[in-house]
């Protein structure tokens, strides 16, 4: 009764095209209204909480600092000096992504903040040099993942503290796997642009080496300006939001000096920020008030009880665990889903034998495919955002599929050799 | 936006250099977020720029094109037209107890107004475009766009 | 009949392993019935603690912990019966619980939630953990930034010239670890809880804190509508969950094998804070909790008063 009025009243809503956030809410106001004594004066607190926040105010920060580069055209000049390294490669441009997505993973916590940051400046920027959109998005939805398994990670500071577990060895846990997706991403669009060449032009750029260092040169600004970024969180300086704050004073200075940024252009990209930022938030806003009509239940704890109770063997357990968080994961957002779980299934996987940590960095896999599964897929509503709905969130959900399966692999290679997860903390700690 | 920016390295340099911590940053901050988006919101809106599913609407669309417009407009009236009948009460509840942020101690409701004038604003587009006062939504279609969409605001305002 | 109880507490926690025995006392109860009491640890259920008072009297949820400190933003006045720090010992607790227990039954009935039990926090001691130097006295806390937890220590810490701030608890960790505050307020004893020996070099006790108890509550509706025998069961796994946890002896052991094991992580113990810093913090404290009162305003005034008189001061 309450799957099929969830699906039912969800899938005719969103179907009528209607902006998906409307969509999403409804249903759940629906769901307080029937399930929940009539309670939908719970969606109001929901909204209102989920955006009277400073952690999330990262994001449309990180949003003005893409826009600012981008219209300033210094992210121009960067990929200019940043194209002929990657000539001979196939895939080209892909490969900054995924790199540039693990870089921004060491630095932001949260995956929305990664997508939308690397997202905003490489998606015009290579759409202009003749890539294939889908592809673009599929590496950036990919991508953007990368976020919360790379420290630090908002995931891992919610796990820990939710199982008493070290948030320094979930830390440290989340390197390798991170790395080995990372990898494996840039594996796959080696052997995708081999098989479809159209996708990613390789540019003629025939240049010498020393050509490619001056190029590489003149971009300093801007390697100064991630520099700072990261340096400022690294080195005790500023909390990701507050170092996403410098970033765009800095951004800003270096555009007038150094780009053509006008004070024209520079309130286009404010308002062009504020516009983006409204558009995911509308997302963000309906996701909200589904998860809350949906957790107040209880739904999730009572699956995973019946699991719980199976007297199944720790592996079959495990696979409908898995199972189980990438069928919620289409309908909740990662962190929501990691609260509503954990304290079914932490108990649960560590009375079968299975390493805390290693179970920490298993969940954040299966929440970051959560992060790429629609309809609830923020990563994907952030890049249809960012491409002003040219590639629809459908596509960008298609795109997304080789990444997400290889994050199940990833999962599978995990629970073999647990020991990727396991050997940098043991070591260490 | 500006004034995050602004109050976040304000916050940072005071912190840093001054050594005293602005007690107010993170209150005002959250609260100048959800202020841009409610700003953001009926703009979106007017400017039709939403994430949608499209793969539905798009098949029906030659043959029942209008009555899934139709659909669609109703969905997002009745979605706001709730969030705007429960916003008045929970907004009432904050002005008659003057309730203020936990830390700056700022009141709360001028704030939360930004909510359900948001919402209500959004209604009268969803409203305006059910009964053609505005122009029906078009989707765009990567054909009719120009290379680089996000620098051109030309090509995306259907309003 | 199924009630879920919202727990904000982690599994983890002490307080909820003694929850689970209520649950399981009054379903053992009413075994025979058509109704079970099913808990939901953590915050699982989705509902933020400050929150509360706008979830429970909707019957949104049939029952729910909940702890009167974090709901200020809607009720100052129940955020102000305890003040973090007024309270030391376990004799000033113990005379005050019977008048704190009857304030809470009547400001939360003022919001249409019956009160159908406590459960007693035990007395904690609160040190302040810093990275980079031991600090131990006033003079030092003075030349750091501070972290701290609830907005009553803001106006303390203020007023002793200490730079205080409010960071959440999930974002302690990164916190100290890029600096943006050196030293954090938090009890020995839950420490472990967000690794924070990991982040950490130094501790040094502070102050003794005694806490309000949690409240268990339930919309008035479903309550006066609920078969007598139900709430019989209820009321007495209750009146045993109490009597379970109004207990402070084992609290001192417990501190000093929490801070042992710290130490064995290789945190460094440090000397208390002087008795004289003690006397200033309390003094700023009481100052506070009179702030705080007149603020809210109202039956604040009535709710001290009554506090101050069991306490004899
Ligand atoms: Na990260
Ligand atoms: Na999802």
């Amino acid at each position: 009764m309450f799957w099929s009025s969830l699906i039912g009243i969800l899938v005719a809503s969103a179907s009528t095209g209607v902006a998906l956030g409307a969509a999403l809410g409804l249903t759940g106001l629906v769901l307080l209204q029937v399930f929940s004594n009539g309670a939908t004066g719970l969606a109001v607190d929901a909204i209102w909480n989920v955006f009277n926040s400073f952690t999330l105010s990262a994001v449309p920060l990180f949003i003005l600092l893409g826009e600012i580069l981008l219209r300033s055209g210094v992210s121009n000049r960067a990929y200019a000096a940043f194209a002929p390294v990657f000539s001979k490669v196939p895939g080209g441009l892909l490969h900054t992504n995924i790199a540039v997505c693990t870089i921004f993973g060491a630095v932001s916590g949260s995956s929305l903040s990664t997508a939308a940051a690397v997202g905003s400046v490489a998606y015009p920027e290579m759409t202009r040099r003749g890539y294939d959109r889908d592809v673009i998005v599929g590496s950036l939805a990919g991508g953007g993942t990368l976020g919360l398994l790379i420290p630090p990670s908002l995931s891992f500071l919610i796990f820990g503290a939710l199982t008493e577990t070290s948030i320094g060895r979930l830390f440290i846990a989340g390197i390798l796997p991170g790395l080995m997706i990372g990898a494996a991403f840039m594996v796959y669009i080696v052997i995708k642009t081999l098989r479809h060449p159209h996708v990613a032009p390789r540019e003629d750029v025939h240049m010498p080496f020393l050509a490619i260092l001056r190029g590489m040169g003149q971009v300093w600004p801007l390697l100064l300006l991630i520099l700072a970024v990261i340096g400022s969180i690294i080195g005790g300086l500023a909390t990701p939001t507050e170092a996403a704050a410098l970033g765009v004073v800095l951004a800003i200075v270096i555009s007038f000096i150094w780009g053509d940024l006008t004070l024209t252009s520079l309130r286009e990209a404010v308002f062009h920020a504020t516009l983006l930022f409204a558009a995911i938030g509308f997302v963000v806003m309906g996701a909200t008030i589904l998860a809350q009509s949906v957790s107040i239940l209880g739904v999730a704890q009572q699956i995973l009880n019946v699991v719980a109770d199976s007297g199944l063997n720790r592996y079959t357990i495990l696979f409908l665990v898995v199972l189980i968080y990438l069928i919620l994961g289409c309908f909740f957002d990662g962190l929501s889903l990691m609260i509503m779980t954990l304290p079914v299934v932490f108990p649960l996987l560590v009375g079968l034998g299975y390493d805390p940590i290693w179970i920490g960095v298993m969940i954040t896999i299966v929440i970051e495919i959560g992060q790429v599964t629609p309809p609830v897929g923020l990563n994907l509503s952030v890049l249809a955002s960012l491409t002003n709905n040219e590639v629809s969130l459908g596509r960008v959900a298609r795109a997304t599929v080789p990444y997400w399966i290889i994050h199940l692999l990833a999962i599978a290679v995990l629970t073999v050799f647990p020991a990727i997860a396991l050997f940098l903390p043991d070591l260490l700690f | 936006m500006v004034a995050i920016v602004g109050l976040v390295t304000t916050s940072v340099v005071m912190r840093r250099i001054a050594g005293t911590p602005l007690h107010i940053t993170e209150d005002i901050v959250g609260l100048l977020l959800t202020a841009m988006l409610f700003l953001g919101l009926p703009l979106v809106t007017l400017r039709a720029q939403h994430v949608r599913v499209s793969i539905v609407s798009n098949a029906l669309e030659p043959r029942f094109g209008r009555l899934v417009h139709i659909a669609a407009m109703l969905v997002g009236l009745l979605f706001f037209g709730w969030i705007f009948v429960k916003a008045l009460p929970w907004l009432e509840f904050a002005w008659k107890r003057n309730l203020k942020t936990e830390t700056a101690r700022l009141l709360l409701y001028p704030w939360m107004t930004a909510l359900p004038v948001s919402v209500g604003l959004t209604w009268v587009i969803f409203a305006s475009r059910l009964t053609g006062l505005i122009e029906r939504e078009r989707y765009a279609t990567p054909d009719e766009e120009a290379t680089i969409a996000p620098l051109s605001d030309t090509s995306d305002t259907d309003g | 009949e199924e009630w879920r109880f919202n727990n904000f507490l982690p599994e983890t926690r002490p307080e909820s392993a003694q929850l689970d025995q209520f649950a399981e006392d009054v379903n053992a109860a009413l075994a025979d019935k058509d109704f079970t009491l099913q808990m939901y640890h953590g915050g699982s259920l989705g509902l933020p603690n400050t929150d509360l008072l706008r979830v429970v009297p909707t019957g949104a949820v049939e029952m729910s912990l909940m702890w009167s400190n974090y709901l200020g933003r809607d009720a100052p006045e129940l955020g102000s019966v305890f003040v973090q720090g007024a309270i030391s010992t376990v004799d000033e607790l113990k005379a005050v619980l019977p008048v704190a227990q009857e304030i809470y039954t009547e400001a939360y009935n003022d919001w249409d939630i019956t009160t159908v039990g406590f459960v007693a926090i035990p007395t904690l001691s609160v040190s302040v953990f810093c990275r980079d130097e031991p600090v131990n006295t006033l003079e030092q806390l003075r030349d750091v930034k501070l972290r701290v937890w609830a907005r009553e220590q803001v106006e303390t810490f203020t007023k002793l010239g200490v730079a205080a701030q409010i960071v959440p608890q999930e974002d302690v960790y990164v916190a100290l670890r890029t600096g943006v505050v050196d030293c954090a307020l938090y009890p020995a004893l839950y420490a472990h809880t967000i690794s924070l020996q990991e982040v950490t070099k130094y501790a040094s006790f502070l102050y003794p804190m005694a806490s309000a108890p949690y409240t268990i509550g339930v919309q008035d509706k479903l309550w006066d509508n609920t078969d007598p025998e139900i709430k019989d069961a209820i009321t007495a796994a209750a009146d045993a969950l109490w009597e379970r946890t109004n207990q402070y002896d084992a609290d001192v052991e417990n501190e000093m094998a929490a801070r042992e094991k710290l130490v064995a992580q290789g945190l460094t113990w440090g000397e208390d804070f002087p008795d004289a810093d003690r006397e200033q913090f309390v003094a700023a404290v009481s100052e506070t909790w009179a702030m705080l009162a007149e603020e809210a305003g109202g039956a604040a005034l009535d709710y001290r008063a009554r506090m101050l008189t069991a306490l004899g001061r």
